[in-house]
Parts: structure tokens; C-alpha cells; sequence
């Protein structure tokens, strides 16, 4: 992957592109002529101002022949591009595929801008035409979940200040900051109970994995991670149409799904990557996934630190690494390989866990994606 | 680095649910009533968030509102609220921040920002 950061080195998505897919072909010990299919992930073609991206990258990056397509479920994108990935390995379209998720959002256009963009990620025709943010949206469903967990504002500061901490090992980081809970409380307010620091930035960048059968792969001894579990579901798009407007749903259908292909309990989770958007969301993600019987409690006694029992969002998950949209899933997933494999560049899991999970969601945990990640 | 400009101004037909928009422009709230259950949702959504069925019928809300939550951001405010008569839930954009209650009423909306809006009332229950 890419560094994920708001670019002013003058480079362009498609160099970007080419980057993470050039640094993922040279770790698999790979030739690009391997290759039979490209799987692009990218969330708006207002942001690159290129329609039909599939084929524009197939052509940047050497691909042009190979069956190419473009996956797009809003934050969930990159996530969704790689279990459409596995499926084309798996049903034997295809022997070795390149998953390339990009975003440019945090440079090509203005940030008001790429805001009203971002509102019609919900109902357009309601939502979107109030006018109304993400930040206000998420806000909305943070505050069902505090009343009915009794988390405070304290709790999703302390995701916050985590998130940013755990990035500061991280090269690729956006937002490596060394804050405290503290310096969140004080941030200017977006959207209350939200402020700035609760908000994951916009940011540019790539990212790429190689997927394939172990016998596709060369035999370079290198221990590698299968994808054992995953699982997808939808919810009702408009948070006014959920029962409990502070409940993902959907996500609890994905995870279930997905631990259930992996053969797994939720316990044998080691290590996750959650998307934490906001640093609320972190919380009703969790919840959400059966990670906690008690999220709230578990958040205070330090469970999901980087020394803790299940650490979440070692890489600084969206707050801290970074969210170029399309990008994002696919950098999720390379993360947690490289967690469990114990060879990512910033904070590893101390316990060496077998399994870990992955989770994106677009909309407000509308189009939800979770995978299960495990160590050969 | 190059400049780009794109300007896009879109006409969107609305099907079906055009008689709520039209509305909606009058300032009158017009919800879905489910023929199989008698759910009653507005904003409409097309099938009924029960039990599914996609036989509706229109009726007319009163749209007077209760505010759920409420958000402030600097220079507006929204709020998850449930209109008079309706099952499910709306955010709607505050037309008066500035005033701080549980109870509303639907406004027309500014041209600039077709979707639901409500006038907060001043002398409502202030828990909010």
C-alpha cells in the first residue's frame, strides 16, 4: 500500500496505482504476466474524475487483457472488491487477482465539497437534500447508542486518542498523532457529541493484495494467510427506518456469516480491524461484531488496547491510518494478513493469534463486509 | 497540477414517490399507509417496513414531530425525529436552532435543501 495522507508531492491516483500494485506483485513474488485479473475498488468517480476506472488502471498498470471490473459499496468498496476477488478465484475465473482499491479525496477537491459528495452516501432523495453531514448522520446513531449502552464521551475520546497513538508506529499513518483524551474534549465540535478529532480525516491513496490458491502461488517458504470466512449483508439505508437506529445490524449478519463460513466462534478472534469512521462507530462496531458481551466495559478496562486482551485498530484503523475511501478495505485486509503474520510495519499482536477480523461498512453500516483472516 | 471544472445540474424525476415531494414543497407531510398491515411510515420508502408489502396507500400526517436526538454543528442543527401518526423515524434539518425543544413541525424546506425540515416550537418540553 501507499501511504495514506493528504498528497502534495504533485503525483497522481494512477501512480499511486501503480505503487501498491508493484510493492504487493514484488511480495507475492509474483510477474505481472501472472496475473489474470484486476478487481478495482474505488468509491466516486468524482474524486478522480474518471469514469470506468477498471479499465483505465487494467491500462496504467500493465494489465491491459485481463478481465477487469470495477466493485463500488461506498466505504465498504475495497472490502467488498476483495470478496469479489476470492469469488472469481474460487469459482475458477480466474487463478491470481489483483485487488486495487484507490481513493483521492483528500486533495483533488475541496473539502466542503467532497462533504456534500459524501452526504448522498445515504438517501439521497431525504438525507442528502437536507443537507445533512456524515459527521451529523453518525452523530445521530452514536447518541441512540450511548443512551442505550450509557457510553460516554469520555469512552469514544479514548477510542479517538488510541486510534492515533497505535498509528504513530505505523509509516503509512495519516493522522500519527500523541494525543490524549484530553486534547479530543477540546477539539472543535463537527457535529455534536462529535468533534475533530472523533472524525476520521479524507485521505488519498492505494492499496493492493494478490489473491490465489496456495498452489497458484510460487513456493518462495513463505507463510502465507488464507481468507477462511466471509460474509455480507445490507440494512435499511435511513437510519429513521432501523428499529434501534444505534445498532448495526447488518454488520451482525455480515460477522455471523462470516465466522460461520470460517468454521469459528468470536472468541477465537485474536486481532481485528474495525471501521471506525467516527470513534464512536469503533464502539457500535464491536458490539455489532460479537466481539464484547459488554463493549463499554471492556472498552474501560482496556481489552482492545495494543496490549490488551483483543487489540482492535493496531494500524490506527480510520482515525489514525487513514480513509481514502476505495482504498481502505483492501488496506484493512493487507494489515490484519500482516498482523498475523507479524511482519506489519507498525504494532503487531503480542499474543500471535491464529485468526483475525476484518470489518468495513458504507453508509452508516449499510452495505457491511467482514472477513476472517487466518494464519497457514 | 490542472484545473478542472465540472458543473452538473441534474434534472431527477421522482416516480412514484412524487405525490410525497409534491407535498413535501407545500409543506405537508404525506406518509405511506401499508394496505396488508396499516404500518404507516413517513418518509416514505416504497414497501413497508414491517411486513414488506408493497401495496401502500397515501394518507395525510398532521406533521408535528418529536425531537429523538439532536445534533449541533456550528451553524446548524439536525435531529432524528418521529412524525405525529408514523412508525419509523426522519432526520430532518432544525430551521431555528437557536431554539431548543422536543417539539417541532414540518416547514417547507429552503430551495437549496429539498429534504425535511421542521420549525422547533419555543414553548415545548426542553429536554433535549
Amino acid at each position: 500500500m501507499t501511504p495514506f495522507n493528504r498528497r502534495k508531492d504533485g503525483s497522481s491516483w494512477r501512480d499511486w496505482c501503480r505503487d501498491a500494485f508493484v510493492g504487493a506483485l514484488a511480495d507475492a513474488a509474483l510477474e505481472k504476466s501472472a496475473i489474470d485479473a484486476l478487481v478495482v475498488a474505488s468509491e466516486s468517480d468524482f474524486f478522480t474524475l474518471q469514469l470506468n476506472p477498471a479499465s483505465m488502471i487494467a491500462d496504467t498498470i500493465g494489465l491491459v487483457g485481463c478481465r477487469s471490473c470495477r466493485v463500488e459499496g461506498g466505504g465498504a468498496s475495497g472490502h467488498l472488491a476483495v470478496h469479489a476477488g476470492m469469488a472469481m478465484v474460487l469459482s475458477g475465473q480466474a487463478r491470481r487477482v489483483a485487488v486495487v482499491g484507490v481513493e483521492a479525496s483528500a486533495s483533488h477537491l475541496d473539502g466542503k465539497t467532497v462533504g456534500i459528495l459524501l452526504s448522498h452516501s445515504f438517501d439521497s432523495w431525504t438525507d442528502g437534500f437536507t443537507g445533512v453531514s456524515s459527521t451529523s448522520i453518525y452523530a445521530l446513531s452514536a447518541m441512540a447508542f450511548m443512551e442505550r449502552t450509557k457510553a460516554t464521551v469520555n469512552d469514544l475520546a479514548a477510542v479517538a486518542a488510541r486510534n492515533r497513538q497505535n498509528a504513530r508506529a505505523n509509516p503509512n499513518a495519516h493522522l500519527p498523532l500523541d494525543i490524549r483524551e484530553e486534547d479530543v474534549a477540546v477539539s472543535p465540535v463537527i457535529s455534536s457529541p462529535y468533534r475533530r478529532l472523533d472524525c476520521c480525516p479524507l485521505s488519498d491513496g492505494a492499496a493492493c493484495v494478490i489473491l490465489s490458491r496456495p498452489e497458484d502461488l510460487p513456493n518462495t517458504g513463505v507463510v502465507r494467510v488464507r481468507i477462511s470466512g466471509t460474509g455480507a449483508a445490507s440494512d435499511r439505508a435511513r437510519l429513521g427506518d432501523r428499529a434501534d437506529p444505534g445498532r448495526f445490524r447488518a454488520k451482525e449478519t455480515a460477522a455471523k456469516r462470516a465466522l460461520a463460513a470460517a468454521g469459528i466462534t468470536a472468541e477465537a478472534i485474536g486481532v481485528a480491524e474495525v471501521y471506525d469512521s467516527y470513534s464512536g462507530a469503533q464502539l457500535q462496531a464491536l458490539e455489532a461484531l460479537g466481539l464484547t458481551p459488554d463493549v463499554v466495559a471492556d472498552e474501560r478496562v482496556g481489552r482492545f488496547a495494543s496490549c490488551g486482551e483483543l487489540p482492535v485498530n493496531l494500524s490506527g484503523g480510520l482515525l489514525g491510518q487513514g480513509a481514502p475511501v476505495g482504498a481502505t478495505g483492501v488496506a484493512q485486509v493487507l494489515v490484519t494478513a500482516q498482523q498475523l503474520l507479524g511482519s506489519f510495519p507498525g504494532l503487531n499482536p503480542r499474543s500471535g493469534p491464529k485468526y483475525g477480523l476484518v470489518d468495513s461498512h458504507g453508509g452508516i453500516a449499510t452495505t457491511c463486509a467482514v472477513s476472517v483472516l487466518e494464519l497457514l | 497540477m490542472t484545473k478542472h471544472r465540472l458543473t452538473l445540474d441534474h434534472s431527477l424525476p421522482k416516480g412514484r414517490l412524487t405525490p410525497y415531494f409534491e407535498a413535501l414543497a407545500q409543506g405537508r407531510a404525506l406518509a405511506e399507509c401499508c394496505s396488508s398491515c396499516g404500518r404507516v411510515q413517513f418518509p416514505p420508502g416504497g414497501i413497508c417496513g414491517r411486513c414488506d408489502a408493497a401495496e401502500l396507500a397515501w394518507t395525510s400526517l398532521s406533521g408535528n414531530a418529536v425531537v429523538i436526538h439532536r445534533t449541533d454543528t456550528p451553524d446548524r442543527a439536525f435531529a432524528l425525529v418521529r412524525f405525529e401518526g408514523a412508525k419509523n423515524s426522519a432526520v430532518v434539518a432544525i430551521a431555528n436552532p437557536d431554539v431548543r425543544s422536543s417539539w417541532g413541525r414540518l416547514v417547507i424546506s429552503p430551495a437549496s435543501a429539498q429534504g425535511l425540515t421542521i420549525e422547533l416550537n419555543d414553548k415545548g418540553n426542553e429536554h433535549v
